[in-house]
């Protein structure tokens, strides 16, 4: 191993383990590892870096899609949500469970994060769930799991990342979510309705059937949502608007829903800018670190080196996906999956586009093993935010929702041997 | 007086964050009304994409500080949990005070950036030519606030207070 990868790695590691904020470590890797083996001005390149990478116009969906995802906060979706969707389960196995995947698909595709996707849909779900006397162990799990689609349907937060990152379009990046975001949705309800198939004690007795009239009228409470969703992702995906102009829809479609609803007040206002900014900013210093970093590791041809040391390994394609499966799994249980993303991608996208893998593909691969991050032990932000609704152990919640994760495991393999899964769809708008 | 040190920091941090937040407003209102302008009028405004990308960075980074106060700045504390609360607050301190080298040196860099550009007398290239030391100026207060609040979270394990205003990952955390 050549001496400056030696050193990033031993840097990564330390500072890491040590607490130090993955930001900030980040950045001092790459100035270390440049003043250490290159004659240059560190310092000029670092200031025009952080100005360049905060100033990049591919970021500026970033606040958009954060904020409005904040003010949807401040909305009564999650209600709507539950009373749109229950009256059409009883027929499925597992019946209410399901609203848990489809509330947090049709969430998903006006949300980037899994998080406040998990947040906005469990406060609702989990306290009906439980209170019927539905299995714990099921409508927790599946909430855990199922809030993860948040980053793979589009919007998505960290897709706004990668894209950055591997200079990707980030439109293509959403588009090519869309197909394996709803069919994980599908695995995942399909494994409810054979879990409660097999074991009916988990699903408490049928409750009196409702008028077919009624769970119309209930179909109602979906307005709201389906309006946002035509409005911001429509005009994206019918191609009438561009990514920017998407996300400004959607922050003025947010607005108007709360505004219709009577929910958001002067001061949810300002706590819904407030909350961008603290997410803006947590995301922002991890991107300059990460983005500096890996102009730094170019400049001391360690991407290549790392990838050559690989490539020499002769390994198959499907075994080089496997093995950086693995690695973000483990990667994951100790960090958040953003982080994970960008301190690796200058030297595993390479990689995956030598083996013959799309950047688009990559992506999306990528993307499912972040969401297994997040409900991976002991951090994942999805089970911090269960934790705060159940006040359940994380280990216990992460055991919970671990049916879900292997799911999301046997499905990296289906879009490994099936990429078209994946890229048909961009390729299909790229003409 | 340490006290008041900390006050004013503190201050100074949400002033910033004000800022950030005032910008993200500003920010999607300038966006709204460009896809509204374009999309009835035909009429796009030269000036909204500039301005809306130095108002982006103000959002990254005039609020860092605020941030770090909040407890919202992502760091592995794994280990950090697992030790006795005497040694993990020692190494609290020992990882606060890499931050202030790291971030001491991230802001005097943009600072001499700062004043370069001041003297080059630089502008945009954008049709509106900006000079562009008026937003770099925010970006670099920005990072600066953002070490006076490493600063200041130095200080409040030293004389032993809560570092963090806010414990650990509250829900509704947004990734």
């Amino acid at each position: 191993m050549s001496g400056p990868l030696l050193l990033v790695l031993g840097m990564l590691v330390v500072t890491l383990a040590g607490g130090i904020w993955v930001g900030v470590a980040l950045m001092s890797i790459g100035v270390v590892a440049l003043e250490a083996f290159r004659d240059m001005r560190v310092d000029r390149f670092l200031a025009s870096d952080i100005w360049s990478s905060s100033t990049a116009v591919e970021l500026i969906t970033l606040p958009l899609f954060i904020l409005m995802g904040e003010l949807l906060f401040h909305t009564r979706l999650s209600e709507n949500l539950f009373r749109g969707l229950s009256p059409w389960t009883r027929r499925l196995p597992g019946r209410l469970v399901h609203v848990n995947v489809m509330g947090c698909t049709l969430f998903a595709a006006v949300s980037g994060s899994s998080a406040a996707t998990t947040a906005t849909v469990g406060r609702i779900t989990l306290q009906e769930l439980l209170a019927r006397g539905y299995d714990k162990r099921l409508a927790v799990g599946s909430l855990a799991g199922a809030g993860t689609l948040g980053f793979l349907i589009p919007p998505s937060i960290p897709m706004i990342v990668y894209g950055v990152v591997a200079d990707v379009s980030i439109l293509e990046l959403f588009i090519a979510g869309l197909v394996p975001g709803l069919l994980l949705a599908a695995l995942f309800m399909g494994w409810i309705a054979f879990r409660a198939w097999r074991d009916p004690t988990l699903v408490p007795p049928m409750e009196p059937a409702i008028p077919r009239a009624e769970a119309l009228k209930a179909l109602g409470n979906l307005v709201p949502i389906v309006f946002l969703i035509t409005f911001v992702m429509g005009s994206l995906y019918f191609g009438f608007a561009s990514i920017t102009e998407a996300a400004a829809i959607g922050v003025l479609g947010a607005l108007l829903v709360a505004l219709a609803q009577r929910t958001l007040s002067w001061m949810g206002l300002w706590q819904a800018l407030l909350g961008t900014v603290r997410t803006c900013s947590m995301i922002g210093l991890i991107l300059v670190g990460a983005l500096f970093l890996s102009k730094a590791m170019a400049r001391l041809g360690l991407p290549a080196d790392v990838a050559n040391q690989i490539e020499a390994w002769g390994l198959h394609p499907y075994m080089l996906i496997f093995v950086l499966l693995l690695f973000y799994l483990a990667l994951g249980c100790v960090l958040d999956g953003l982080s994970a993303i960008v301190m690796t991608l200058p030297v595993t996208l390479p990689l995956a586009v030598a083996a013959g893998f799309d950047p688009i593909w990559y992506g999306v691969f990528l993307i499912i093993t972040i969401e297994m991050a997040q409900i991976t032990p002991p951090v994942g932000f999805n089970l911090f935010v269960i934790q705060g609704l159940t006040k359940d152990g994380i280990f216990r919640i992460a055991a919970w929702a671990w049916p879900f994760c292997v799911i999301m495991m046997v499905f990296t393999v289906l879009i490994t041997l099936f990429p078209e899964i994946v890229t048909f769809l961009p390729h299909s708008t790229r003409g | 007086m340490l006290a008041a040190l900390l006050r004013v920091i503190d201050t100074l941090c949400a002033i910033g964050a004000g800022v950030a937040a005032l910008s993200a407003a500003a920010l999607a209102l300038i966006l709204i009304g460009e896809v509204a302008v374009t999309s009835f009028f035909n009429w796009s405004q030269p000036w909204a994409i500039e301005y809306a990308i130095y108002l982006q960075c103000f959002v990254l980074f005039c609020g860092a500080g605020w941030t770090l106060r909040q407890g919202g700045h992502i760091r592995v504390a794994v280990l950090m949990q697992a030790l006795p609360a005497s040694a993990a607050r020692l190494l609290d301190m020992v990882g606060t005070v890499f931050a202030i080298g790291m971030i001491g040196f991230a802001s005097w860099a943009l600072w001499q950036q700062l004043i370069r550009t001041y003297g080059f007398g630089s502008t945009s290239f954008y049709p509106m030519g900006t000079p562009i030391w008026i937003p770099q100026g925010m970006l670099t207060l920005g990072v600066t606030l953002l070490l006076l609040a490493f600063i200041a979270r130095l200080l409040r394990l030293a004389i032993g207070q809560p570092a963090d205003a806010t414990a650990g990952v509250t829900g509704g955390g947004v990734e």
